[in-house]
């Protein structure tokens, strides 16, 4: 419960303050922190979904609804307006294409929130696609290496 | 009378074992130095103000997993060849196709380029043994082939000699790929569907194209061609011991978007979907998985 803890804290920071009153700095160390997360669960939820893993219920409730959380801030790691400060080319790509992002954001929080609420193997398994299909869909628009 | 039927049955036979010679021949010439288009023929039918971009090229090689087979054995280079391709015919030992000018295609034209890719013939006019799936890559528009080759002139050249094949009695003949191809290789391009969804056609074109999904998934018949009618139905494994690929015609959508996605597909490690899985999580639009999943949904199972 103590991911479910630190992903709340996150997601209350970052929606307290507006995006715009965020240092660019400090929203790119947040995104940061929240894809790391993500990043350090992935493979051992997918194993689990895959059955390369043994599915410990609780374990993957715990981190699903970590990220689900997580997931409902990222709306405000990403600038809203041009602001004054340099881009990257993410946060540029965002903004051109601000409805469309929202809309990625919005099907991953769902997909979380249902990757989270499996209460078996089964279920977690069926979950587990469409959720990481979500990472896979928005990624490939908007993050750039 | 009798000697004028004589003589009129050995003019008929002449004539027929001269026209019998004369198709020998031709088909001989054929199979020993087949046609190739040049430059001019390749550039006729281009989009008017065509110019080949490289970043569209790396998206279609990508797509088309050219790495997965072209990589190197020891190099450390994606494009330098030599790695094993192991098959019931023998090992193959795909080419070093990065830009070097004495044991890459540094010296290929764009005629040399399609003539490979949409024919299955080499620069110097030698058949190219269908283990190199130009009977899927025939399918590409020439625009989509030239984009390709200009990716591939751009990437650093590496000296790597292509090594000869190890094959079996009687695939060791190239000749016989002549006459397979006479049997088996239509070259025309895809032709989209106006009835479908512009996904549904790019989901076709992708599989059916650069993508050689049939390479695998489509049974093949006696003579090792893809079977007409069955195709994507699933096959039998290319050497013993290896998997057999699976059916993918008229899974549905999310099946075959996990069968695409890293996290998601259980694709052993030594099994070739592995790296066709890897190359398409980290480099291939999402809508791409999205168009493939969409057209092979559609298809229907036959069984």
């Amino acid at each position: 419960m103590k991911k479910t803890a630190l992903a709340a804290a996150v997601t209350l920071a970052c929606s307290l303050v507006p995006a715009s009153a965020q240092s660019p700095a400090s929203m790119a160390d947040a995104r940061h922190a929240s894809m790391s997360y993500i990043g350090s669960q992935m493979r051992t939820l997918a194993n689990m979904a895959r059955s390369q893993e043994s599915y410990d219920g609780e374990y993957a409730r715990s981190a699903a609804k970590a990220i689900a959380a997580i997931a409902k801030a990222f709306p405000h790691l990403f600038p809203d307006d041009g602001g004054a400060s340099e881009l990257t080319q993410s946060e540029a790509a965002v903004l051109a294409e601000r409805e469309d992002f929202l809309a990625e954001i919005a099907a991953f929080q769902r997909l979380a929130d249902t990757l989270a609420s499996a209460s078996d193997a089964a279920g977690f398994a069926e979950a587990f696609g469409p959720f990481s299909g979500a990472c896979r869909s928005c990624h490939s628009r908007y993050r750039f290496h | 009378m009798g000697i004028r039927r004589d003589s009129r049955t050995r003019l008929g036979l002449a004539i027929a074992a001269l026209l019998a010679v004369g198709a020998v021949s031709l088909a001989l010439v054929w199979l020993s130095n087949p046609p190739r288009l040049t430059d001019a023929e390749i550039r006729t039918g281009l989009a008017a103000g065509f110019v080949p971009d490289p970043a569209k090229g790396a998206a279609l090689f990508h797509l088309g997993g050219c790495a997965d087979c072209h990589r190197s054995a020891g190099t450390g280079s994606a494009v330098a060849g030599g790695a094993p391709l192991e098959t019931f015919a023998g090992t193959f030992y795909p080419s070093n196709i990065s830009p070097d000018m004495e044991t890459g295609i540094g010296r290929w034209s764009d005629a040399d380029f399609v003539n490979a890719m949409a024919h299955g013939v080499s620069p110097e006019g030698r058949h190219y043994y269908p283990a190199f799936p130009y009977t899927a890559y025939a399918q590409s528009t020439r625009e989509d082939l030239l984009h390709l080759k200009s990716y591939l002139d751009g990437l650093k050249p590496v000296r790597s000699a292509n090594l000869d094949h190890d094959l079996e009695f009687p695939f060791n003949f190239r000749i016989a790929s002549g006459v397979w191809k006479l049997a088996f290789h239509r070259a025309s391009p895809f032709e989209p569907d106006p009835e479908r969804s512009e996904a549904w056609n790019r989901g076709a074109y992708i599989v059916n194209s650069l993508g050689h999904c049939g390479t695998c998934h489509t049974p093949r018949n006696l003579l090792f061609a893809e079977r007409q009618g069955e195709a994507f139905m699933g096959a039998a494994p290319t050497k013993d011991g290896a998997r057999a690929a699976p059916r993918i015609a008229g899974l549905e959508t999310q099946k075959i978007l996990n069968g695409l996605d890293e996290w998601a597909a259980s694709v052993h490690e030594e099994s070739a979907m592995f790296l066709v899985t890897k190359t398409f999580s980290e480099h291939v639009p999402y809508e791409d998985h999205l168009a493939v999943a969409e057209y092979l949904s559609s298809l229907a199972r036959s069984d």
